[in-house]
């Protein structure tokens, strides 16, 4: 075995106890790699601040059982990506007798309570789950439910709270695979938004009451492409530099 | 000091530094597109690759035809990204949006962007860095840049996914000695996602 050999299968063997690694220690399910193409929508306000797309979606799903138990769940607004999603594993819910479905949903609702720090950045999302009569379900002890929130474009040092009913506390937050994605296992529904207490709170939260039905997505609204024109011929140009910085000292000699 | 001035810029690590920069440059410039929705990201993907690939044969890159046998380790390293996490991590999963219609440019945009990813991180770092530093260094420094260059995108947490990711790529580089390996394992891993 040559050298390079060598080094090859003893590289791909670190990578692949990386890969477990950090499989295992991820909190969310992840993605084999992040990277690609990425969409991401214009956040839609509740309210929106001047300028911004208003007409945030909600969503219900209604399950059937699985064999006695709550199926598993994964529910999401419409936008994309959904700016509110929750997943559970199969049998995460106690059932009340004689439940026969269960409904899940979510939407964007009016604060509840104002923030002691900082400030809500996006909409506050109310998460529920009840069966068929209506009555909401509970997580069964050592189940967890993984709420995922998404913060306005680019809002990179959000934390996720919830509203225990009197004031909102802070969860424990891990990155939900976009910078402005961010996801926590809970312990129970409720409501929950992103606060950010540095420099970074672009808009206000929504003000107005909540909307509780599924509407359709709603028509495009323009971005804000346009304030970042700039930054595009900024990094063109640096690039097109760059290129031919190399091309100049290095590609002749490189051949 | 002009002597070892002129050394250095024409040294593997001065390329590997312009490389860096060219790299960190260009990732950064993409992220600014995040939230103009779909139609410009599939704009913002070309002009990135083109970017990538532009750097990358800038400092002496040159695509090869591909062994098949390389090929076929690429597809086993692809299996590897893809059924690891699948394997042992946890189930639940969020959606990021990560599948933009239509499915055949989403195709032919991520082929492009890991073509050239693959040529400026597989190809041209890591034969500056090897050339340099040797193959611990072009492994540890090219996987670092792949999990960096994603974080104003994907944030912090992706970086021990692609780190990973990077370091098995960098080893199917060398096991062949070429990007064709990383690049089908890498497209691979990508074209999942729309699945997945």
């Amino acid at each position: 075995m040559t050298g390079r050999a060598r080094a090859g299968w003893l590289t791909i063997a670190a990578g692949v106890l990386l890969l477990v690694a950090a499989a295992r220690l991820s909190p969310v399910w992840h993605a084999p790699l992040y990277d690609g193409l990425v969409i991401e929508d214009p956040y839609r306000y509740l309210e929106p601040p001047t300028g911004k797309p208003g007409n945030p979606t909600s969503v219900s799903d209604t399950l059937a059982l699985d064999q006695g138990v709550s199926p598993q769940l994964y529910s999401g607004t419409l936008e994309t990506p959904p700016q509110a999603q929750m997943i559970a594993d199969r049998d995460a819910f106690q059932l009340p007798s004689g439940t026969t479905s269960i409904k899940a949903a979510i939407s964007p609702i009016k604060p509840p309570a104002p923030v002691a720090e900082g400030r809500i950045s996006g909409n506050v999302y109310h998460f529920s789950v009840v069966n068929q009569a209506g009555a909401d379900l509970s997580l069964l002890p050592g189940s967890t439910i993984t709420i995922v929130v998404r913060a306005p474009n680019n809002v990179a040092n959000g934390t996720i709270i919830h509203f225990n009913g009197t004031s909102w506390e802070k969860v424990p937050t891990d990155n939900g695979g976009l910078v402005d994605l961010y996801a926590t296992n809970a312990t129970e529904l409720g409501d929950y938004a992103v606060l950010v207490t540095g420099a970074q709170t672009p808009e206000p939260s929504g003000q107005t009451p909540p909307s509780l039905s599924i509407g359709p997505m709603p028509s495009g609204t323009p971005g804000p492409a346009g304030g970042q024109t700039p930054w595009l011929v900024i990094g063109l140009v640096a690039a097109a530099i760059l290129v031919a910085v190399l091309w100049r000292t290095l590609g002749d000699r490189e051949a | 000091m002009t002597a070892l001035a002129a050394s250095w810029s024409t040294s593997a690590w001065y390329r590997a530094a312009w490389l860096s920069a060219g790299l960190g440059a260009a990732a950064l410039a993409r992220s600014v597109f995040i939230g103009i929705g779909s139609a410009g990201a599939f704009l913002v993907g070309t002009v990135f690759g083109l970017t990538l690939l532009g750097l990358a044969l800038a400092a002496g890159w040159r695509p090869a035809r591909p062994r098949l046998g390389a090929l076929g380790v690429g597809v086993v390293g692809g299996l590897l990204l893809i059924g690891i996490p699948e394997l042992v991590g946890p189930s639940s999963r969020a959606a990021i949006g990560i599948r933009p219609e239509p499915f055949l440019a989403w195709l032919t945009v991520t082929a492009l962007v890991v073509a050239a990813e693959e040529a400026i991180l597989r190809g041209a770092l890591v034969s500056a860095l090897d050339a340099a530093g040797g193959p611990v260094v072009a492994v540890a420094v090219s996987s670092m840049a792949f999990a960096l260059m994603h974080v104003p995108v994907y944030g912090w947490g992706v970086v021990p996914v692609d780190l990973a990711a990077g370091v098995l790529l960098a080893g199917l580089r060398y096991l062949t000695g070429g990007t064709a390996a990383p690049t089908m394992a890498h497209l691979l891993a990508d074209l999942a996602t729309w699945w997945l």
